[in-house]
């Protein structure tokens, strides 16, 4: 549900007088920018002289461009932001012009400020007042536009692009919903005049949904549409392999939400880990870390190894790089690819700036004991002595050598004793066929139940009482506070 | 809400073998419901965080999946609080075996007898599952209560929506189309069944679309491997959290990747939707309409009551799901939108 202009030249206008603009105010809109170029300017809301003779106010795109920008015009001076933000062809942002009532004037996308631009705007007689849309290039859509007398905080604008009326007091809301829907939903009457004609578009996502994490970014891939990165293992056994250069230059913030690893596809029992880094070669920073197992060579696993608490700390302009470790000593070479959001993010996603690590960390997964008889427990073996902060676990890293057999691991918190079990998780092993992803078994809802200073130990019971059994683990975890 | 939890994760069956759990006679064709977690033994509400599948794989064929669905109800009158299916895991070399769902599956009474049916393409396969849960989450309750996991199956085609490849390595296919969504859904993923050893060792993406045929605009993208000769199978690539759509949307998908093969394969999209529900309070009486479920609050309730229910068709069939003192729940299959009247009379 929403709307977008049919031609060149058309646009919404109404009187737009009932905005007070020496007091404080916020006008918020969802736009989706067109793929041509525009000839001329792309506006996204004006107030003011649209004609550009008088003073305004302008949301919209420089002269014969792609971006968008905050500026005004004085009447003697045209001041704008020196950022610009560039929006992706086809994916809704959420825009807000919010001023203080003092001197700062915000340029907000997707609930994060981008520039203030430091203005008196009391001091600017404006003689025409009106609001406009469009006009010399309409390639967009545009949805839910609302005008506040008053200076909404991040948390209540974000709050507004979910919602389909207003939710703080509004002078006017248009919800711009289809073809004839120029109507101001508040008692005000603030109804929008049309020039030209029209049309219904796809509106923006929004979170109808409750309030359960969401996000409407898309998901990128690195690198896009070609094969991952090659990485040549290190001999040595968990020494790290040289950086390799997942991006060279990040061309936004990411929120890293995986890692797509293929490994080499020849040795077994492939225990690993690899780091993320950004920075200069020779100097990289890591920031994360991934684990997991690949069991066997005649069959493997696909490689998906989610972060269940995606990274918030890779910025824009960084190189991102990746290296691994791992058990055994072959050098065959893996692939490594990545999956991130830009910022900002619209939504409610649960992220930090924590990195992933493991227990144990660079070296070979835990070996619990097996159970004396069918599903009888094992004893607990000790994976932590003692956690040196709270933790979060996001997941686990099993690897189960037996014959056709389920298994449960129980994972406990107390001193020897005295375990009380947190999580207890479910494996079926097959003896010849991989399991899911590289034996990592994501937690979608991560354990907040681990305090500093715990003791974690696991124990393990399984299907059958014969052969060879045994159960290897590892925790993966961010330490709190995220 | 928080996914934050500090709900122990727990199994079902615990310390025991799996359930085994037949699929129908024919293709495609739901078995018959098995009980998994007998009335009265869970004596707090519960969600489904996932599960462990061990697949009859000399049965089924190379990247044939899987599918289950979950019912509440006495045996005989179970009702699906999954519907339609839930794709789990595939045959041959690449088998799915722990699947822990992106959002769990709510909306579970304590003392409630939860059943569960499959189906496959192959008929008659008695593959096993066992359940894990948690107690008590603290579910977002607009949300997880009205949702329903529905993986897009095509027609009688259980295995998914056909793709063939572009024979230019990283070239886009065409769209292929997977159903028009509703609004209040989300998008969780996509599963990718890969029948053939055409795609050996290679990496690639999944572009999910919205728009007209023709007109498709990239939602979101996700990237896997197939990691190994011979790998054949299905793989769940789920989004890092729900993809909300909130208006009426045709979603489609298309396909590139390494190599030139042009070998088809299949793919399944993963998502949710709510369905609004009212609490509607008369006479210190609420009934909430919930998927296939309906949910009368009050008080003096006994089992020994009689209950007739009628709806916009007339009068229904129910199981009882549960009732305690202050609290009935009845299933019901295929409640659609209208009015409904519970008689209650001792």
């Amino acid at each position: 549900m929403a709307v977008a202009l049919s031609t060149t030249n058309e646009f919404l206008l109404r009187d737009g007088s009932y905005l007070d603009t020496t007091a404080a105010f916020t006008i918020t809109g969802w736009a989706n920018q067109g793929a041509t170029t525009p000839t001329g300017f792309r506006t996204y809301y004006n107030y003011g002289d649209g004609a550009g003779s008088d003073a305004y106010l302008y949301l919209g795109s420089d002269t014969n461009a792609n971006n968008l920008r905050l500026a005004y015009w004085d009447g003697v001076d045209y001041v704008q932001t020196a950022t610009a933000f560039s929006p992706v062809v086809g994916t809704y942002f959420y825009w807000a012009m919010r001023y203080d009532g003092a001197s700062a004037f915000d340029f907000i996308i997707n609930g994060l400020v981008l520039e203030t631009l430091t203005v008196d705007l009391s001091a600017i007689t404006f003689p025409t007042t009106d609001d406009s849309v469009g006009g010399s290039w309409v390639d967009f859509s545009f949805a839910l536009i609302g005008v506040f007398q008053s200076h909404l905080t991040l948390t209540q604008i974000t709050a507004q692009s979910q919602s389909q009326i207003p939710l703080s007091t509004a002078l006017a809301f248009t919800p711009l919903a289809f073809a004839a829907d120029l109507d101001d939903v508040t008692a005000n009457g603030e109804d929008w005049g049309l020039s030209g004609t029209l049309t219904a578009a796809t509106g923006p996502s929004l979170a109808a949904i409750g309030d359960y994490p969401y996000t409407t970014n898309p998901l990128f891939s690195a690198p896009p549409a070609a094969s991952g990165v090659t990485v040549t293992p290190n001999a040595g056994s968990w020494a790290n392999s040289a950086w390799v250069t997942l991006v060279a230059t990040t061309d936004a913030a990411w929120i890293l939400t995986g890692l797509v690893v293929r490994p080499d596809n020849t040795n077994a029992n492939e225990q690993f880990e690899i780091d993320v880094g950004v920075g200069a070669a020779a100097s990289e920073v890591v920031v994360t870390t991934f684990r997991g197992t690949f069991l066997t060579t005649t069959t493997a696993s696909p490689g998906i190894l989610p972060a269940p608490i995606p990274l918030d700390n890779i910025g824009v302009g960084v190189r991102v790089a990746v290296r691994m470790r791992k058990q055994n000593a072959s050098t065959n070479t893996w692939t490594v690819g990545a999956q991130y959001y830009k910022k900002p993010l619209v939504g409610n996603l649960l992220t930090s700036a924590k990195p992933q690590k493991s227990y144990p960390s660079s070296a070979t997964d835990v070996l619990l004991t097996a159970g004396a008889t069918a599903w009888a427990s094992s004893t607990y073996t000790e994976l932590v002595e003692s956690t040196a902060t709270a933790i979060v676990l996001v997941g686990m890293v099993i690897d189960i050598l037996s014959l056709n057999s389920g298994w449960e691991v129980d994972l406990a918190i107390g001193t020897a004793g005295n375990e009380v079990v947190i999580q207890t998780v479910r494996a079926y092993h097959t003896g010849i066929q991989a399991t899911d992803g590289p034996n990592f078994v994501p937690f979608r809802r991560p354990c907040d139940s681990i305090p500093a200073a715990s003791r974690i130990a696991a124990r393990t019971r399984s299907q059958i009482a014969i052969g060879t059994r045994q159960m290897y683990v590892a925790l993966v975890y961010l330490e709190k506070p995220l | 809400m928080s996914i934050l939890t500090t709900a122990p994760l727990k199994v079902w069956p615990a310390a025991a073998d799996s359930i085994t759990v037949a699929s129908g006679a024919g293709a495609g064709v739901l078995g018959a419901w098995v009980e998994i977690i007998p009335a009265g033994s869970i004596l707090v509400p519960i969600s489904i965080a996932g599960v462990c599948a061990e697949l009859f794989v000399s049965a089924l064929t190379n990247g044939q999946t899987t599918e289950i669905q979950f019912g509440l109800g006495t045996a005989g009158t179970e009702v699906s609080i999954s519907d339609p299916l839930i794709v789990v895991a595939s045959a041959g070399n690449l088998i799915q075996e722990i699947q822990m769902f992106l959002v769990p599956i709510g909306g579970i009474p304590a003392g409630a007898r939860l059943a569960m049916r499959s189906r496959t393409l192959s008929g008659n396969i008695p593959s096993k599952f066992a359940l894990m849960y948690y107690e008590s989450l603290d579910e977002d309750p607009t949300m997880l209560a009205h949702t329903t996991y529905a993986p897009y199956s095509n027609g009688s085609n259980i295995n998914g929506a056909s793709v063939t490849p572009s024979g230019t390595a990283w070239a886009n296919s065409s769209w292929v189309e997977f159903i028009d969504l509703g609004a209040s859904s989300a998008l969780l993923g996509v599963g990718l069944s890969y029948a053939s050893g055409a795609y050996d060792g290679i990496e690639y993406e999944v572009d999910l679309g919205a728009g007209d045929a023709g007109s498709e605009v990239v939602l979101t993208t996700l990237r896997g491997t197939f990691s190994n000769i011979g790998v054949q199978g299905y793989m769940d690539l789920w989004l890092p959290t729900v993809f909300p759509i909130s208006d009426d949307t045709r979603i489609a998908f298309r396909l590139r990747k390494a190599g030139t093969s042009t070998t088809a394969t299949t793919a399944h999209l993963l998502y949710v939707y709510a369905i609004p529900s009212e609490d509607i309070v008369i006479d210190g009486l609420s009934m909430l309409c919930d998927v296939g479920q309906l949910t009368i609050n009050g008080s003096g309730f006994t089992d020994t009551m009689t209950i007739a229910v009628q709806g916009p068709s007339g009068v229904l069939a129910y199981s009882v799901i549960s009732i305690a003192p202050t609290q009935i729940v009845l299933g019901i299959d295929n409640l659609v939108t209208g009015v409904y009247c519970v008689d209650l009379s001792a």
